[in-house]
């Protein structure tokens, strides 16, 4: 302890905190110590995550469920207000009835994140120095690795970036967490690719780090070209902000993401003697199982299965957005099937048709399961199937 | 020679009508430059080292720079630049300590504050526009 | 098919550390993260040029912002919830100061989530990766720091000797005159408007200047008053500031060297100064000053260090060579230091039923502290409280409110359009010189010219319904009930004109006193006389 401390500190100093515990009641003045009692608890007994987040959200009145009364004291040049309903077509009865079921707040975030991020710098240490590399193979290194896995590194970058105006615009204070969280979670999946990339550039010479050859791809290769216009239209021409979640967690990276990430470098990497992609990708599938939670909350509970009103409207326009954002889905993934003709090693029941068909199967089947069944969207399994392996 | 930066230097120094009639002068009514720059660091165990082993060893260097006690932190100001190895930290504190660890207890910051390598630096200078953001390599 | 031991043994020469991968060795590729394409641009679109090859200067990834993060996090709360719950903390504080503890974290939580959206909203309009990176850190920063105002409260709430008004701020606030304040200054004045002047109120002015003062120095009252749960929380909040102060300081190097930038910037920089000085100057010395038994130093002294010594000298100063020049307003922003937080004080006291919090009128001892300080404190002040006192300001029985003495001798509070703060003409001693000006048939009070000047500019974006247009012709005890200001005995207010434990306050009491909230711009012959 440093020897220059001079400051008097009420609860340390005995003479003044005598004086105040003479201010200090024998018994409390309140008994009542329930917080926010006027929320609706989203579980049996409020939540901290509930505590420290729910009703910060100081909006205009005309935000259903808001605390407030009256309306924004300062609007955009034009005179339109900070937060309004009409930033969506989807209408809540009550936009604070939204809850993450992981009910994930600052804290518990940070230290999900943390303890993968000191997991993985850890992996990566053992990974290195028990040579795991020597069993990779150099042409998925420096073919696959080099320029395919950084040209994802823009896709994830591109999603990150689609949920700025999202956070600005979500319209409510448990809901713009969810959305800021889910967010920084697709920058962390982009970083961490090119940790990735920095670490085979460290052992394996020549490999370059830089983002060149991917970016080329993304920018060029017809593989990408569907992907890009994905990503391009979700993040610069789309405004709805229920449209974009819709279409990112609940659509795009539910079939095409999972499919790159799960299905490609994680089940490919692995007859390639490739024990690192999978241990980083694994983090971004975590990411977006979380994701989809959250976005079956919002969706599904809270703006149709608990939503008193508007239900059937919310509908039509996720089946709406569903029939805008499908195809172009399904065209993404059509074009990268292509990357299956550059493998380096192929195995029967993994790379040949029947095993791409396979993995296409269980993405799209999932997203059935998750979405397209509960929502009651109806499509052509079958043909969807076909004319994405059709891209094989 | 009284630091002009010690805490209560200068116009603070003043009592009363004495302090309001300098602090609302026509000459104190206009910005005047400064190239000190000011951190406030909470107290705990390691910043507390590093106030006594890393700070105070700086003014045979630079006796610019003024240490105030204000309770749940230390105050400092030093005029020019303030530059905190944390590889050397990292050493007197006989633990790993990087940077981002510093950070964990840097309240705030009044000047140009970066990260190089394991360095925390605060400057006067006007970096990006005086001269380049520097990088880690 | 694997690498041959030779390359390896050459990468392991060329790389001293190839088991491991820095934070800083990932950032230095974010610049290319991005690329070119026709809809590339912000749904936010600034009138400046901004330098789409800003850098960040704390060179942060997500995971290493995680680490050090959680570092933060588990010093506070293992604090909070061990050593601070172990020693008893919540029932160590002085009474004035855990009172005002129960506006001062509530309001910082509007700012904070305000800025969550503003931060946002420059993280969709920068174009340069890394600022886009340092913005988004800023976002989830601000999400942490609701979080931990909001633990303020809460912890409070279940560890201080009164938990009332911590548990429902977010509730008591919506009838609050001074709370629609906060919100045009620390809330919408973040997150509504073009990016760049976005940036200059959240960061270099909101972030930058005041939260030095709001949220470091203020530390200090809280240490002296007893509060080891503020310094604890604050502190840390603090931590994160320094980046967000670079994010700003970048927003303007990368629009500083274009020459056009110098049409709008000192306008810019001269608004958000005043936009966050009108609400924070006075709110933070009137919570120092008078939420506190101890004090440490008198606010103007904080604010010439904090404000216009080392912010003012240290930023803007330095940037005086591109032109930056002192706000126009500085005059008068200092002449606020002085006074401008005993005017809102005062009127504090006259409306305190509507605060949520227990208030106390200065001591015998706090008024001499008052005007050794501030001279002439007491002849302003100190007499109307003395009086008011003697009317039976604390006394449940009494009848007495200071709003309607105030309005029975002639002065008038009305609301800044601007700055959506209440004011009286005839009792400040502040930089006062209200105007009322007429608009297509309504009419709008202005406590100065440099709001008026902003209202009259761009009048549309301060078109609001302000407390008394709000709330005119509701019953005061019935308006209370309303926003939850009743204890769990149905009929004790949560806000008390003192803080004993006896003769508290109850609706019948302030039923009595049949108060009707009117709108003073309805009623001509409370126009102060000039």
């Amino acid at each position: 302890m440093s020897q220059m401390q001079t400051f008097v500190r009420g609860f340390a100093d005995p003479q003044r905190q005598a004086e105040i515990q003479a201010l200090v009641p024998a018994e409390p003045l309140e008994s009542k110590r329930d917080h926010i009692p006027f929320a609706k608890r989203g579980w049996r007994r409020l939540t901290e995550y509930e505590a420290v987040m729910l009703h910060a959200q100081n909006s205009l009145d005309a935000v259903p469920g808001s605390q407030e009364i009256g309306e924004s004291v300062q609007k955009w040049p034009g005179g339109r207000a900070a937060f309004s309903i009409e930033s969506t077509a989807l209408i809540s009865s009550n936009w604070f009835h939204f809850r993450d079921p992981a009910r994930r707040w600052f804290m518990p975030y940070v230290k999900a994140k943390n303890e993968e991020g000191s997991t993985t710098e850890r992996f990566l240490k053992a990974w290195v120095e028990n040579g795991d590399y020597r069993m990779l193979n150099e042409d998925w290194v420096y073919k696959i690795l080099g320029p395919t896995y950084s040209a994802f590194i823009y896709n994830e970058y591109g999603l990150f970036n689609a949920h700025s105006s999202t956070v600005h615009t979500g319209l409510s204070d448990l809901l713009k967490t969810y959305i800021a969280l889910s967010g920084f979670d697709k920058n962390d999946a982009a970083q961490m690719i090119q940790t990735e990339r920095v670490l085979l550039a460290k052992n394996f010479p020549g490999f370059d780090p830089s983002l060149a050859e991917g970016k080329a791809q993304w920018m060029s290769s017809p593989t990408w070209a569907p992907a890009r216009s994905f990503v391009e239209t979700v993040w610069g021409d789309t405004y709805d902000w229920c449209e974009q979640l819709w279409a990112i967690h609940c659509i795009y990276d539910e079939i095409f993401g999972q499919f790159v990430r799960r299905e490609f470098f994680q089940r490919v990497a692995s007859i390639h003697g490739d024990t690192l992609t999978p241990w980083i990708q694994s983090q971004a599938n975590l990411y977006h199982q979380q994701a989809v939670d959250a976005s079956k909350a919002l969706f599904f509970k809270m703006l149709q299965d608990e939503e008193p009103v508007y239900s059937v409207h919310n509908k039509r326009y996720l089946l709406a957005w569903t029939d805008r954002w499908l195809p172009r889905t399904g065209a993404a993934l059509r074009a990268f099937l292509a990357v299956y003709h550059d493998l380096p090693v192929t195995l029967d029941g993994v790379t040949c048709r029947a095993g791409v068909q396979a993995s296409v199967e269980r993405v799209v089947d999932d997203w059935v399961t998750r979405f397209a069944g509960p929502l009651g969207y109806r499509f052509d399994r079958d043909a969807f199937i076909n004319d994405i392996m059709s891209g094989y | 020679m009284t630091n002009s930066n010690a805490y209560n230097a200068g116009t603070n120094g003043k009592e009363g009508q004495s302090f309001i009639d300098e602090f609302l002068s026509k000459e104190n009514s206009v910005i005047h430059s400064s190239d000190a720059v000011v951190l406030a660091m909470m107290k705990t165990e390691e910043i507390d080292v590093i106030i006594d082993e890393m700070i105070k060893p700086m003014l045979v260097d630079n006796p610019t720079i003024a240490i105030e006690d204000r309770g749940g932190y230390w105050w400092i100001k030093a005029t020019g630049k303030i530059v905190i190895d944390c590889d050397e930290a990292a050493e007197i504190l006989g633990k790993r300590y990087t940077v981002y660890d510093l950070l964990v207890n840097v309240s705030t910051t009044i000047g140009r504050a970066m990260t190089v390598g394991n360095q925390f630096i605060i400057t006067t200078e006007l970096v990006g526009l005086e001269s380049a953001v520097p990088t880690s390599a | 098919m694997a690498g041959s031991n030779t390359a390896v043994k050459e990468a392991l020469k060329a790389h001293p550390a190839p088991s491991s991968v820095s934070s800083q060795e990932v950032h230095k590729w974010l610049q290319d993260f991005t690329w070119e394409f026709k809809s590339n641009r912000t749904k936010y679109p600034t009138k400046y040029n901004m330098d789409n090859n800003t850098r960040e200067q704390f060179k942060l990834t997500a995971k290493e912002y995680a680490r050090m993060e959680s570092v933060k996090e588990e010093r506070q709360y293992g604090t909070l919830l061990d050593g601070l719950s172990r020693l008893d903390a919540g029932n160590k504080i002085a009474p004035q100061w855990g009172e005002i503890m129960k506006l001062v974290a509530n309001f910082l939580e509007t700012g904070e989530y305000g800025a969550i959206s503003g931060s946002a909203l420059l993280w969709d309009s920068a174009q340069s990766p890394e600022q886009k990176n340092g913005y988004l850190a800023q976002v989830i920063d601000e999400v942490r720091h609701v979080n931990q105002t909001a633990y303020v409260n809460y912890y409070f709430g279940k560890h201080y000797y009164d938990p009332a008004g911590h548990t429902n701020m977010r509730q008591l606030r919506a009838i609050n005159p001074l709370y629609p304040g906060v919100k045009r200054s620390f809330g919408e004045g973040f997150l509504a408007g073009d990016p760049v002047e976005s940036s200059i109120n959240l960061q270099l002015v909101g972030e930058a200047c005041f939260t030095n003062p709001l949220i470091v120095s203020i530390t200090e009252w809280a240490a002296a008053n007893g509060d080891e749960i503020t310094p604890t929380v604050f502190l840390s909040i603090e931590t994160d500031e320094l980046r967000h102060m670079a994010n700003g300081y970048q927003t303007i190097v990368s629009i500083v060297n274009d020459p056009e930038a110098m049409k709008y910037l000192q306008t810019d920089l001269d608004n958000a100064f005043w936009t966050q000085h009108k609400f924070l100057t006075p709110f933070i010395g009137a919570a120092l000053e008078y939420g506190s038994k101890y004090k440490v130093e008198p606010w103007a002294k904080s604010w010439n260090r904090w404000v216009y010594e080392d912010w003012a000298g240290i930023w803007l100063g330095r940037l005086a060579q591109f032109g930056i020049k002192s706000p126009a307003c500085l005059g008068d922003a200092k002449q606020d230091a002085v006074w401008g937080h005993h005017d809102l004080m005062l009127l504090a006291y006259a409306l305190w039923p509507l605060t949520g919090i227990r208030v106390s009128l200065p001591s015998t001892e706090d008024m001499a502290w008052f005007e050794r300080h501030y001279p002439g404190w007491y002849d302003h002040y100190g007499k109307i409280y003395e009086e008011w006192k003697a009317l039976g300001f604390e006394d449940p029985n009494s009848g007495f409110l200071g709003a309607i003495w105030m309005m029975q001798n002639g002065h008038g509070i009305f609301v800044d359009h601007t700055s959506s703060l209440p004011f009286c003409p005839t009792l400040a001693k502040s930089a006062v010189r209200p105007s009322f000006l007429e608009s297509n048939g309504k009419r709008y009070a202005f406590s100065e010219p440099h709001g008026e000047r902003m209202w009259l500019q761009e009048p549309e974006r301060y078109e609001f319904v302000n407390f008394f247009e709000q709330f005119e012709g509701r019953e005061l005890s019935e308006l209370i009930q309303s926003a939850g200001g009743v204890r769990s005995d149905g009929k004790t207010l949560m806000a008390q004109p003192h803080v004993n434990t006896t003769g508290l306050w109850t609706l019948d009491d302030i039923k009595k006193i049949n108060l009707t909230i009117p709108d003073p711009m309805k009623i001509l012959n409370w126009q102060p006389t000039q």
